[in-house]
């Protein structure tokens, strides 16, 4: 890097936008499927020193874990069974037992809408309505009905919009937090290589897997727990040098190996000894 | 069903005859992975009947493609490959209704060395891509990397990134924004002190 270098928005976009050697999502998503052994080597070299691919990975990864967080579960459970039924009318000659999913879902969301008739419906409801329901509404029954919904969704147009979910729900010390473990430490940069890894206990968890991996999720080492800390053998406190960084994930399992909850990949490293000097 | 992996649902779906056998195919695979794409568009929309919309698109979109699928990845990076498209495109769109507000806080927070403004903007021209994800890489820790590749990389406004990440801090991702460019802005005035030194 040479000299005062100007950072502004213009520059941030194109050092975060794909730059040629970037592999393409679905290349990335091959990358990410196969097993360490079967990874493309290259394609390896390449996200051990691109953030951006990195960060696809673990957004990737992210996504495979994720669950409703407390505060959405409710919203999650409205749309969940929206979807049940919705996918039960798209795929037209369902099956008896999804016939009776999607009731059950549209009894339980009808329920719900008749519990709390002060929630608005938004213009976005209301054209993922007319999409899916298009066959019904021809039906000279339904058209009547649909006019009537009409009206209360005119009406309802007039209330608030749903409230939003807040950015800072569940506020707290600054932490990225998992899914379902939280990671406690080791996280980001590090000043010595850590004795253990530490997080917190999850209700009727009786053991726990950990593994630790090179960014490219190449495993480096893995082990049952049945405490919330699993210490790190000297062998693998030496890989831990400076410059490195590595993921570790948690998963707890109840008494019968089923599995409760899982963690987020959490980095740490500790940070190059000495920044490069030029002459 | 329950108890088959998505291979063998898909399996049986590509096998089925009849279309009753595919649709409970369908809604068995798609059942299952309702949690992650709901949660996924909550976190991108920030409010239930948006992601409602979202989640249905994403679905939609999955049986409409199903049958062209041609598991050579997992199931589930097919779905995110489908749920990661929604999201970003309906991002895009939310950001260009309400305008670039974000944009125009992040240019007046500029890191500028006013002091020279001349030999800045030549080196501005001189700084490549390649140089200032060096930096990024050398300078920052993973979430603000996370941060700052879902923001500037991919246009998703911070309030998503907040959600998406769990950043539980009061200021979610715009904190780690500010933290961010600070280091970043220290990492270069160092840099240049250095370069001074040399060029003595």
């Amino acid at each position: 890097m040479t000299g005062v270098m100007r950072i502004d928005e213009d520059t941030l976009r194109a050092a975060l936008a794909p730059s040629p050697e970037c592999p393409g999502f679905e290349d990335l998503a091959t990358f990410a499927d196969a097993s360490a052994d079967a990874r493309d080597r290259r394609v390896a070299a390449h996200v051990s020193g691109c953030a951006r691919c990195r960060a696809e990975l673990d957004l990737l990864a992210e996504f495979e874990a994720a669950s409703p967080r407390p505060e959405e579960e409710l919203p999650a459970r409205w749309i969940t069974a929206r979807l049940e039924a919705d996918v039960a009318r798209m795929t037209g000659a369902a099956s008896e037992p999804a016939r009776a999913t999607a009731g059950t879902a549209r009894a339980t969301a009808e329920q719900e809408a008749a519990a709390r008739p002060e929630q608005p419906r938004s213009p976005a409801m209301d054209r993922a309505a007319r999409r899916w329901n298009m066959r019904a509404v021809l039906r000279p029954a339904v058209v009547a009905l649909a006019a009537a919904a009409a009206v209360v969704v005119v009406l309802n147009l007039r209330r608030p919009p749903a409230p939003s979910l807040s950015p800072d729900a569940g506020a707290g010390a600054t932490v990225f937090r998992s899914t379902s473990v939280t990671l406690v430490a080791p996280e980001g940069d590090v000043a010595q290589a850590p004795e253990a890894l530490r997080w917190e206990p999850v209700p009727g968890a009786a053991s726990y897997s950990v593994t630790l991996t090179e960014v490219d999720r190449t495993e480096v080492w893995r082990a049952e727990v049945r405490s919330p800390e699993a210490p790190l053998p000297p062998a693998v406190r030496a890989r831990v040098v400076p410059g490195k960084p590595f993921l570790w994930q948690v998963t707890a399992k109840d008494a019968s190996g089923d599995v409760v909850a899982t963690s987020s990949a959490q980095r740490f490293r500790m940070p190059p000894s000495n920044p490069p000097v030029r002459p | 069903m329950e108890r088959l992996s998505d291979d063998e649902v898909l399996e049986g779906y590509f096998a089925a005859g009849e279309a009753k056998d595919r649709a409970a195919c369908v809604e068995a695979l798609f059942r299952r992975h309702y949690p992650k794409v709901v949660s996924w568009c909550l976190r991108f929309a920030g409010n239930r009947d948006e992601a409602y919309d979202l989640a249905q698109g994403v679905f939609a979109k999955a049986y409409r493609h199903l049958g062209s699928f041609r598991r050579e990845s997992k199931f589930t990076t097919w779905l995110y490959a489908i749920t990661r498209s929604e999201c970003l495109n309906h991002a895009r769109a939310q950001k260009a209704r309400r305008g670039d507000v974000e944009t125009a806080l992040d240019e007046a927070d500029e890191l500028v060395d006013d002091a020279r403004p001349g030999a800045d903007e030549a080196l501005e021209k001189a700084a490549s891509a390649r140089e200032v994800r060096a930096l990024l890489d050398r300078v920052l820790d993973e979430t603000e990397r996370r941060v700052f590749t879902l923001h500037y990389g991919e246009d998703v406004p911070l309030d998503a990134i907040t959600r998406l990440l769990g950043l539980s801090n009061t200021s979610g991702a715009k904190a780690y924004i500010v933290r961010a460019r600070r280091k970043l802005e220290r990492a270069l005035r160092s840099a240049d002190v250095r370069d001074q030194a040399f060029d003595l």
